[in-house]
């Protein structure tokens, strides 16, 4: 070039460059995200396993889980380590481990998503408020999660589980009824941070309703955050729903879950140790799968996102 | 004055300091206290004063995007102050603000196309996406921006750019009245001129009316019609800008020109400097607020508050010195 072109760069031009990624298909997108973020890819498989686990663990599952084999236990009574017809071995009752860590994964994830669920449900909206409107109903709501998170969980699910059943659903009322102030708090730290930008602020200028400002603007740039901590307390409560169990104040037996099989596998892990490994190692898989799930999410969640 | 499109009058903003477990209110931050002035419809007001001064909060508080603890603004005849939140949401569509920071005042979450749109979907524009998305690109090109940046992220600009967005937004609705917080001195020199040009081209037309809020005396001097001078939340001088530029009466006014970098290395001219610190608006110092850094300080003047007088016609200023 003889003459250096001191145009504004704003000057609309007809030959402006497309960037590389704005004709490519969808199919390409994924392939580009797939290679930039491998291990959300492994958290998403891990997920998706566990979820089809649990839908078709009536399928998959190669014996019934409560049935008590007479086969299933040795001559002396012990437990049978894994062999070629009970893969995972049995328990003490001589129920199959496979088919009941495959029965299991339904507790779990049933218990890990609506727990998480109630939490955000309940924490989100209340966070908002909170964060935004602050002075008094901030102080109100913050004393209540105060209250919420001085409660000693387990005696809160004693009490919970004293009054009703101990139940697959009032394990995870319990746990997402004491999950939300949590999500409250975080919610109403990044709205505390977010209300202060000048969007916000324009936003109102522009004459938008208080709706519309807590929803349509703040909701979708505190979502990140969120999205990974509701992603993560996935993980978490299944792991509370495994102490719960393990407990005795859980899932009730014979209905398997992860949780009871630790506790029951634990008075004979000394010459029984797969009891616990597999149950153990199923939980790991899981809890360790939502959490990369989460924190690939909040990637792709990101419009800065560099590649 | 009954032509002026915007009439500000003894505008207060005071912030309550509060302490204690009680949270008693032990005092107030004064960061507007009594500004009054008029802005005639297409001219450019011009407001001005180091950080700190009230500049800002003026023009939140006419916006009321925070709520004024005292005085009357009317708009169009209107007291904007006395609306109700329904009503002041109509209003809102005639009187627009473009910010200081051009990285902070765009949602990071919506395109372009969805930042300029907005407005039209609150205030129910137009009927169909198709006009919507006309508009919006009719919008760019007015702030000579490329259509083709529809939908794109805030991030993906430049400073210059996204300012040009932010007065493409609060051009959507078809204000009457921008308010401009500094809307420049976030930017870099080469860039200001260019924002600045374009501000004054879209007055020209579309017939608006500016309150220019800068602490930058050459930029406002550039746009403005008329100027006032803020001095710790109240107004000290207000002049064509011509005469306030020429004749400078308030000594506070004095010193901020004699701040102001001539470009001729030869000249020469005397630098008023200005001794101590803002003092604090929480704590104002008594009789005239600006007596203990003012040159030209009499003892009048560390006991009563000057009067706001008409000193030449059209050349305001509060200061002893003129009475």
């Amino acid at each position: 070039m003889a003459e250096v072109n001191m145009q504004e760069p704003e000057t609309p031009t007809k030959l402006e460059v497309q960037l590389a990624y704005e004709g490519m298909k969808e199919s390409n997108k994924f392939l580009r995200l797939l290679k930039a973020y491998p291990l959300v890819f492994v958290g998403g498989i891990m997920v998706l396993a566990l979820v089809i686990i649990a839908v078709f663990a009536a399928k998959l599952a190669p014996f019934n889980p409560d049935t008590q084999f007479p086969n299933g236990l040795a001559l002396d009574g012990a437990p049978l380590p894994p062999g070629p017809i009970f893969r995972m071995g049995t328990d003490d009752l001589g129920r199959d481990v496979m088919s009941r860590v495959i029965w299991g994964s339904q507790v779990s994830l049933e218990v890990g998503l609506m727990a998480s669920l109630i939490s955000l449900f309940i924490g989100t909206p209340l966070g908002i408020i909170s964060g935004y409107y602050g002075k008094f109903v901030d102080t109100v709501i913050m004393r209540i999660t105060d209250v919420f998170l001085a409660f000693p969980f387990i005696l809160f699910v004693v009490a919970l589980v004293a009054v009703l059943k101990p139940s697959v659903s009032n394990v995870f009322i319990a746990i997402g009824v004491l999950g939300w102030p949590l999500t409250a708090r975080i919610v109403r730290g990044q709205v505390l941070a977010v209300k202060e930008f000048e969007y916000v602020q324009a936003a109102k200028a522009l004459g938008a309703g208080s709706f519309r400002i807590l929803f349509r603007i703040i909701l979708p740039n505190i979502m990140a955050p969120v999205i990974v901590l509701t992603t993560l307390n996935i993980g978490n409560n299944m792991l509370l729903e495994s102490v719960l169990s393990f407990l005795g104040i859980g899932v009730q037996p014979p209905t398997p879950s992860w949780g009871s099989m630790l506790a029951e596998g634990q008075a004979v892990f000394q010459y029984a140790p797969w009891l616990l490994y597999y149950p153990g190692f199923a939980l790991l898989l899981a809890v360790l799968g939502f959490n990369l799930l989460g924190d690939g999410l909040r990637e792709l969640f990101n419009p800065r996102r560099v590649r | 004055m009954t032509d002026a499109l915007l009439s500000v009058n003894d505008l207060k903003m005071h912030f309550p300091i509060r302490k204690g477990i009680l949270r008693r209110t032990v005092g107030y931050v004064r960061a507007v206290d009594g500004v009054s002035f008029d802005v005639k419809a297409g001219e450019t007001f011009g407001l001005v004063g180091e950080s700190g001064c009230g500049k800002t909060t003026t023009g939140r508080s006419i916006l009321r995007l925070i709520e004024p603890s005292g005085g009357q603004v009317f708009f169009n005849g209107k007291n904007v102050t006395k609306l109700s939140n329904v009503e002041m949401r109509k209003i809102r569509s005639e009187m627009q603000i473009v910010f200081q920071d051009p990285y902070g005042s765009l949602n990071p979450r919506y395109t372009v196309q969805q930042t300029l749109e907005e407005p039209m979907i609150i205030h129910n524009l137009y009927k169909s996406a198709a006009e919507r998305k006309k508009r919006a690109m009719e919008l760019l090109e007015v702030v000579g921006l490329s259509t083709s940046r529809m939908n794109r992220y805030p991030h993906e600009f430049s400073g210059g750019q996204r300012q040009r967005i932010g007065i493409a937004r609060a051009l959507a609705v078809n204000p009457k009245l921008i308010i401009a917080d500094e809307p420049v001195s976030a930017l870099d020199v080469s860039v200001q001129s260019q924002v600045l040009n374009l501000l004054d081209d879209l007055q020209k037309e579309f017939h608006l009316t500016y309150v220019f809020i800068a602490h930058d005396l050459s930029v406002v001097k550039h746009i403005s019609n008329r100027v006032g001078v803020m001095y710790l939340g109240k107004m000290v001088e207000l002049a064509e800008s011509d005469s306030l530029y020429e004749k400078p009466l308030h000594p506070y006014t004095q010193a901020l020109l004699s701040a102001v970098p001539i470009p001729n290395p030869e000249a020469k001219r005397e630098r008023i400097i200005l001794q101590g610190d803002l003092p604090s608006p929480a704590n104002p110092p008594s009789g005239c607020y600006f007596h203990p850094r003012c040159q030209s300080c009499m003892d009048i003047c560390k006991t009563t508050a000057p009067e706001w007088k008409e000193i030449e016609p059209g050349h305001f200023a509060a200061c002893h010195l003129y009475n």
